[in-house]
């Protein structure tokens, strides 16, 4: 078993959750909304929509063309209840690391940026106590929770959580300003210019371990949104996929260019969805989950309609920079 | 048959005879036999040597002969060369005994009212097992020649100029090639004879397997080929890629291709005119409805095309005559025409 295979299993148990119908019929409704784009900008799953309720009175301010209508009660509930699981379950699933480095928490925590207080609300999410535990059990077998346990030592004595949280997100952020095809000019330089045990080498292969923690973390309750609003991951396969692009096996993941053609069964893919791409492509395997970084799409009378998407691998290990942590 | 072949040439008919005639000399049908696996006797190279030899002469004196008569020895052409050619990629000589079909023209009115009638045993499915695989004919089903010329990609336009209310076997694909990737694309006025696009559509043999689901836009039908997938399609004289709707007899699709479809209407009109006179002479003398015109060009067709169509089956490649200037390779930026654009401009510097 895998930690992806566990994520498989934890999203089969969100389809018989009892709130999940309510809960993906009170996100359909509010991705239609006015504000729904806005939400979905942020690319926090649940969270953006209830941080744009929060914020709706500065938001209308700034953009005076947008009316927010606020959550009703019942929604936020809703939408807070599932958010408190998703959070629970990040928090076991890094529990070992958390335990020993307590300063890197806040940087690892897909949602840190935002500062925003669940409302108290009564029990009804979408993850049992069973799955939970069970998810979070697999996800402590992540190869980069030993690693950056293991390279803690020179930097960890220095480092306050402030300077974790930065050194973490300048670090996510030059990856994927790098794109899913190539590595940063500052990653090359360190893996092919200093030796393994090189102390800027170490440093890095920490904030590197603790990078992919939280990426891993990322797709994982990415993987739990969409299994709140389908039972199936967006396919891309021969029945849409008219073009292989770009491939690029770089030092921090495999890269992937396609063109497909929306179809009934394949209407929208979303930056930062988790597709599945089943297709003989060589050199990569023949079922695969892919992170969509970018899409650009295209309608016209003369050529009809077609997108083309940029995809990072996603691993066993949920870990869209998989290759970083190998090298590294 | 994707796999194109260009050669340059002044005189296409010339040069695909040059091609085809390389097999009336016996070194080299050993050669191809040898080449394909097959031993080859001293009879069957013979008989190889003779099918291509006859059927030049065949198609040089349909040339070169009246109308009155053309059509006849254009399909002893045809039926030798086709003799000679499976005899060659089979490696042995068709049991061939009769033309698989039978004519009737009693009583027509216009030469696409003639109906052929193929037979399961005789030329003309044991062709069509060669050059048009799972085309299986269905014994006594009549076609008329008003399919049969509706099957011809080069007839289309005047196909539809004579018959106006006869429904094509054929529509034009433009394939336009993108950065985005290529894609195939039919103009809805290409459709206006169907129902609806998807009666076109919905007839095309092996359109699921080869192409995503079709995109229907005010102005065209999208086509995008799956990754993978074979070809379908044929390409006209002049490199235009149609797609063939398949023919209903008694329930079964069939599409014989363009090779064979021609061998048809050949005979039919080979037929007509032999043993049709009176239908024929009136037919040729006195036609008030620019039908003889189609009729002709269909010969015209036959003469340049069907030897080369038999030509891409013997090399397995798609041999397209072109006339180019050769000896220059052009890697400059493509000259701006007319005021610059914005377009323009874009792709200079791009490139």
């Amino acid at each position: 078993m895998s930690i992806r295979s566990d994520a498989y299993a934890t999203c089969k148990s969100v389809w018989t959750s009892p709130s999940r119908d309510s809960l993906r019929s009170v996100i359909k409704k509010l991705q239609a909304s006015e504000s729904g784009y806005l939400a979905q900008g942020q690319h926090v799953q649940i969270l953006g929509f209830l941080v744009v309720d929060q914020r709706k009175t500065s938001i209308e301010q700034e953009m005076q063309f947008l009316h927010i209508m606020p959550l009703e009660g019942e929604d936020r509930n809703l939408l807070s209840a599932a958010h408190r699981d998703i959070l629970q379950l990040n928090t076991r699933c890094v529990a070992p690391l958390v335990t020993q480095l307590p300063q890197c928490a806040k940087a690892i925590d897909p949602y840190s940026r935002f500062k925003y207080e669940l409302p108290k609300t009564p029990d009804g999410g979408v993850l049992s106590e069973e799955v939970l535990a069970k998810m979070a059990i697999s996800f402590h077998e992540h190869p980069a929770i030993g690693v950056a346990i293991q390279s803690a030592e020179p930097s960890a004595s220095r480092m306050t959580e402030d300077k974790y949280v930065g050194a973490v997100s300048v670090f996510y952020d030059s990856l994927i300003k790098a794109g899913a095809y190539d590595a940063p000019d500052d990653v090359k330089s360190i893996m092919l210019g200093q030796g393994k045990d090189s102390l800027p080498r170490i440093i890095v292969r920490h904030v590197a371990a603790l990078t992919c923690i939280k990426a891993s973390l990322c797709v994982l309750d990415q993987l739990i949104y969409q299994a709140i609003l389908g039972n199936k991951l967006p396919l891309l396969d021969r029945n849409n996929i008219f073009e292989v692009g770009q491939l690029s096996n770089n030092l921090v993941c495999n890269g992937l260019s396609l063109s497909y053609q929306p179809s009934e069964q394949l209407l929208r893919v979303n930056v930062h969805d988790v597709v599945l791409v089943k297709m003989e492509i060589p050199g990569l395997p023949p079922v695969q989950l892919w992170h969509v970084e970018s899409i650009h799409s295209e309608f016209s009378q003369e050529f009809g309609s077609f997108s083309r998407v940029a995809l990072r691998e996603v691993d066993e290990n949920l870990n869209p920079f998989g290759h970083l942590l190998g090298g590294m | 048959m994707s796999n194109a072949v260009y050669i340059n040439s002044e005189n296409p008919t010339k040069d695909q005879w040059k091609l085809l005639a390389q097999y009336a000399y016996p070194t080299n049908i050993v050669r191809y036999l040898q080449q394909h696996g097959f031993a080859g006797s001293e009879k069957l190279v013979e008989y190889i040597a003779g099918c291509f030899r006859q059927s030049e002469a065949y198609f040089t004196a349909a040339e070169e002969s009246p109308v009155d008569i053309s059509p006849l020895l254009q399909y002893y052409g045809a039926v030798t060369l086709l003799a000679g050619a499976s005899a060659l990629v089979q490696g042995g000589q068709l049991p061939i005994k009769g033309h698989g079909m039978a004519l009737n023209a009693i009583d027509i009115k216009r030469v696409a009212d003639a109906q052929v009638t193929p037979r399961r045993n005789g030329a003309l499915q044991q062709f069509a097992g060669i050059f048009a695989p799972g085309c299986l004919f269905v014994n006594g089903e009549p076609w008329t020649l008003e399919e049969i010329f509706g099957s011809i990609p080069d007839l289309k336009r005047d196909f539809e100029g004579c018959y106006q209310q006869a429904v094509p076997y054929t529509v034009p694909v433009e394939i336009v090639k993108r950065d985005g990737g290529s894609l195939e694309r039919i103009a809805i006025e290409e459709l206006g004879r169907f129902r609806a696009p998807d009666d076109a559509l919905a007839n095309v043999e092996n359109l699921r397997q080869s192409y995503l689901v079709p995109q229907l836009t005010s102005q065209y039908v999208i086509l995008r080929r799956k990754i993978g997938a074979p070809e379908i399609g044929i390409y006209s004289l002049f490199n235009e890629k149609h797609l063939q709707i398949a023919h209903s007899k008694r329930g079964q699709k069939l599409t014989p291709g363009q090779a064979t479809s021609m061998f048809m209407g050949m005979y039919s009109l080979g037929f007509l005119s032999r043993y049709h006179p009176e239908f024929w002479n009136r037919f040729v003398r006195s036609d008030q409805t620019g039908e003889l015109l189609l009729v002709e060009k269909f010969i015209a067709v036959c003469q340049r095309y069907f030897p080369n169509l038999v030509l891409n089956e013997i090399q397995k490649s798609r041999i397209q005559f072109v006339n180019k200037t050769k000896g220059i390779l052009d890697l400059s930026a493509p000259p701006a025409t007319g005021p610059a654009t914005k377009p323009a401009a874009k792709n200079t510097a791009r490139d």
